[in-house]
């Protein structure tokens, strides 16, 4: 398990966001540390957290303002 | 000072490594006060083998991983060892490192080395485990282990490696040993800019763990792309557009991994560039001509910039003027046209409504011309049919508009003025120009100068000098062409990445997916966004921190105002008028020190100190600078220090005193120790490491 630098939580937790943009970075994070995990399979990975929001309307729509 | 629990290395064990043969031990300090422990040996003796040591025994890793293709036979275990082991013989090698708290004693770490001869052969493999090339027959075997307390609080001898590197990454961060355990030699690196940069774009990575934000932003674009694939598969045409999306893509990546190698590349040869020409001042002429040479350089630069300028300039003169210079003529007729028009009645005088109602409301009535006249006037007769005519056709406004449009651009299109202000441009850029040619000629008679040079060492540095720097001009040429086709690879991405988009909208696809899409989108914009606030962040800190040492310690502190780390991480030490000044090698090694310093300092550590040759290549008052440096800097941290004899015990012929004056052991030193050659009671040849007494 690579240590995740505090610096970077700091930076990723922001109020202002939506909890669930923090919730996905956090898995994404967990995910890149772990030392067990395959490489190559991470994109399938985070296709299955994304899965769990897509659903959440005002959370999609949060994010297409956002890259807008 | 760090409010981090101290931890150190209370001693250190090795067994049949590297030179040493047999077992050595050697104890370091504990003392806040005698917080320096020195180990001297000469070039070659084993000085960074200990060092390395005691990084492999800590992470399991070697400090310098070697392949099959650059690897020698000196590896772990001792050469002579492996050399005459026998069939079926096995020996070990190992290191074990006593680690404390404040409290004492917190783990006892071994790592150990076991070699087995199976079978006799002459032929030679590449052992990763020993990191160098050894007899084919032999295997070696790696074993970890560490005591330590568990969650009850008993004393256990843990051998699972993967919980050893657990406990460790928790006291010692791999990616953080440079702060810990120092290589010196990068400290002569701060005396180049571009090496310099690179350590210190390399450091901020390491403190921040940026790799992981770069990982989850990759791996967010391979998803995307992942998703889209999946969606496209189920239409002929979207599918197309995928494809070439991903053609498009790795055609990116490609370009983006040959513009890093180019990039290292440029990087490399500004490095050797810079030693050259520290190379050339080195020699008093040479000195004497590079600072002619780099005067003229500044000038260059700066008529270059005059001279894009002026041509910027000139562009957008030319793009102002010209046109209205072209259809000059034709207005100059057209406004002929009206005035004959005007004369024959056949259009309203070029005169808006606004200020004929002006005239008209005027008392005593006056026209424009300055003529007072009656209302039974013919003039005004004439000015009311005018007004008239005007009111009753809109065309009549359109005119009177179009006509005064005409007479500004006549009024400012004068080619006598054009051609004047454009010459005054051609001028200026041609006498900058004419300057340049002259520097550069300037600068080929100083080179073929340097040409003239005899160097101590029989070098042709003028022939270096040419060679890299026509090297860095092709690859800095290279790169920018790489950039200019990734920008054009980026826009034809994004366009089929839009057109793929509306198709896929168009086609009613799956609208999970379009959301996953969505979400994936603003998490890689959002950890892009963070990743340059972080960097930003950490550069400051790092500039704040570095800052603080070396104002404090630098040989002639009083001429410098503050320290500066640049955006593209330059790093460079600037007077009160924000001038950057000249180092010397002394004071670019107080750079480097304040650096790491200071990175300790961000990182809130107060763990150990090592550095393997921190007075390598400088004069005696500048290794006794440092040494103070470090002695004050890191005050209750353990410092060990790796040094040869002539750097600590001897002085220089300018009248400097040793180091070992100033880190007296009376004072600050706690134990020296003396790597010497010796014969181990079976005849092997070997080093051994012994206390150093003598009378300071």
């Amino acid at each position: 398990m690579v240590g995740i630098n505090k610096i970077i939580l700091e930076h990723f937790s922001d109020p202002n966001n939506p909890k669930e943009l923090e919730e996905i970075l956090k898995s994404f994070l967990d995910i890149e540390s772990s030392d067990s995990m395959k490489k190559s399979g991470v994109d399938k990975l985070y296709d299955i957290i994304l899965k769990k929001y897509a659903n959440n309307k005002e959370f999609v729509d949060w994010c297409e303002n956002y890259v807008n | 000072m760090s409010t981090e629990p101290r931890i150190l290395i209370k001693n250190i064990s090795i067994r049949n490594c590297g030179n040493f043969y047999g077992q050595h031990d050697i104890d370091l300090s504990d003392s806040l006060d005698k917080n320096f422990t020195i180990v001297i040996g000469t070039s070659g003796m084993g000085k960074s083998t200990i060092f390395k040591l005691i990084y492999w025994c800590l992470f399991g890793n070697h400090y310098d991983p070697k392949t099959e293709d650059d690897s020698s036979d000196e590896g772990i275990i001792n050469s002579t060892l492996l050399k005459n082991l026998g069939n079926g013989d096995k020996t070990t090698a190992s290191v074990t490192l006593t680690i404390n708290d404040q409290d004492g004693e917190k783990y006892i770490l071994s790592r150990t080395l076991t070699a087995t001869n199976h079978r006799e052969t002459n032929s030679k493999k590449f052992d990763e485990f020993n990191n160098s090339r050894i007899n084919s027959g032999i295997q070696i075997i790696s074993e970890s282990k560490m005591k330590m307390k568990d969650d009850d609080g008993n004393i256990i001898n843990e051998k699972d490696t993967r919980l050893i590197k657990n406990a460790i990454s928790k006291l010692f961060p791999e990616n953080l040993s440079d702060f810990f355990l120092f290589d010196g030699e990068k400290l002569v690196q701060f005396r180049t800019k571009s090496e310099a940069a690179e350590l210190i774009k390399k450091g901020i990575e390491k403190i921040s763990g940026l790799p992981i934000v770069d990982d989850i932003i990759a791996n967010s674009k391979k998803t995307q792309s992942s998703i889209l694939k999946h969606i496209a598969d189920k239409d002929v045409d979207s599918s197309d557009l995928a494809r070439r999306l991903e053609d498009t893509e790795n055609e990116i990546n490609e370009k983006i991994s040959l513009m890093n190698e180019k990039t290292i590349e440029l990087n490399k040869n500004k490095a050797m560039y810079e030693q050259v020409i520290s190379k050339i001042q080195s020699n008093k002429t040479g000195k004497d001509i590079q600072s002619k040479i780099n005067n003229l350089e500044k000038s260059r630069k700066s008529l270059t910039k005059e001279i894009t300028k002026a041509e910027s300039k000139m562009k957008d003169f030319l793009f102002d003027n010209l046109p209205e210079l072209l259809i000059r003529d034709t207005l100059e007729k057209s406004e002929e046209i009206f005035a004959k028009l005007e004369d024959e009645d056949k259009i309203p005088p070029s005169i808006s409504r606004g200020a004929i109602d002006k005239i008209l409301a005027s008392d005593p009535l006056r026209c424009i011309c300055g003529r007072d006249f009656q209302k039974e006037d013919d003039s005004w007769k004439k000015l009311d049919e005018i007004k008239q005519v005007i009111i009753d056709d809109d065309i009549s406004q359109g005119i009177t508009q179009g006509r005064g449009l005409i007479s500004q651009i006549l009024d400012r299109s004068m080619p006598k003025k054009i051609n004047q202000d454009y010459f005054d441009l051609v001028e200026s850029a041609k006498t900058n120009r004419d300057e340049k040619e002259k520097i550069l000629s300037e600068l080929d008679d100083y080179n073929d100068e340097i040409k003239s040079i005899e160097f101590e060492d029989d070098e042709n540095y003028a022939q270096q000098k040419n060679d890299h720097w026509e090297k860095m001009s092709l690859l800095t040429a290279e790169i920018s062409s790489l950039n200019e086709d990734l920008e054009n690879l980026d826009l034809e991405k994004k366009g089929t990445e839009s057109k793929l988009t509306i198709r896929l909208q168009h086609e009613k696809v799956d609208i999970l997916e379009r959301n996953k899409i969505s979400i994936i989108k603003a998490v890689q914009k959002f950890a892009f966004e963070k990743r340059s606030e972080i960097v930003d962040e950490l550069r400051s800190k790092t500039e704040e921190a570095t800052n603080k040492y070396f104002l404090e310690s630098a040989p002639e502190k009083e001429i410098f105002d503050h320290v500066k780390i640049s955006s593209k991480y330059d790093i460079t030490a600037c007077d009160a008028d924000d001038y950057v000044k000249e180092l010397s090698k002394g004071q670019s090694h107080v750079l480097g020190l304040s650096y790491v310093s200071g990175c300790r300092q961000i990182t809130n550590t107060n763990t150990f100190l090592f550095i393997d040759s921190p007075l390598h290549n400088i004069s005696g008052d500048s290794r006794n600078e440092i040494s103070q440096v470090l002695s004050k800097n890191l005050p209750g941290v353990q410092v060990v220090l790796f040094v040869t004899d002539s750097e600590y015990l001897q002085g220089d012929e300018k009248g400097a005193k040793p180091v070992r004056h100033y880190l007296n052991p009376s004072n600050k030193v706690w134990k020296e120790y003396r790597i010497v050659k010796t014969i181990a009671d079976d005849g092997v040849k070997g080093k051994t490491i012994e206390e150093y007494e003598r009378d300071v």
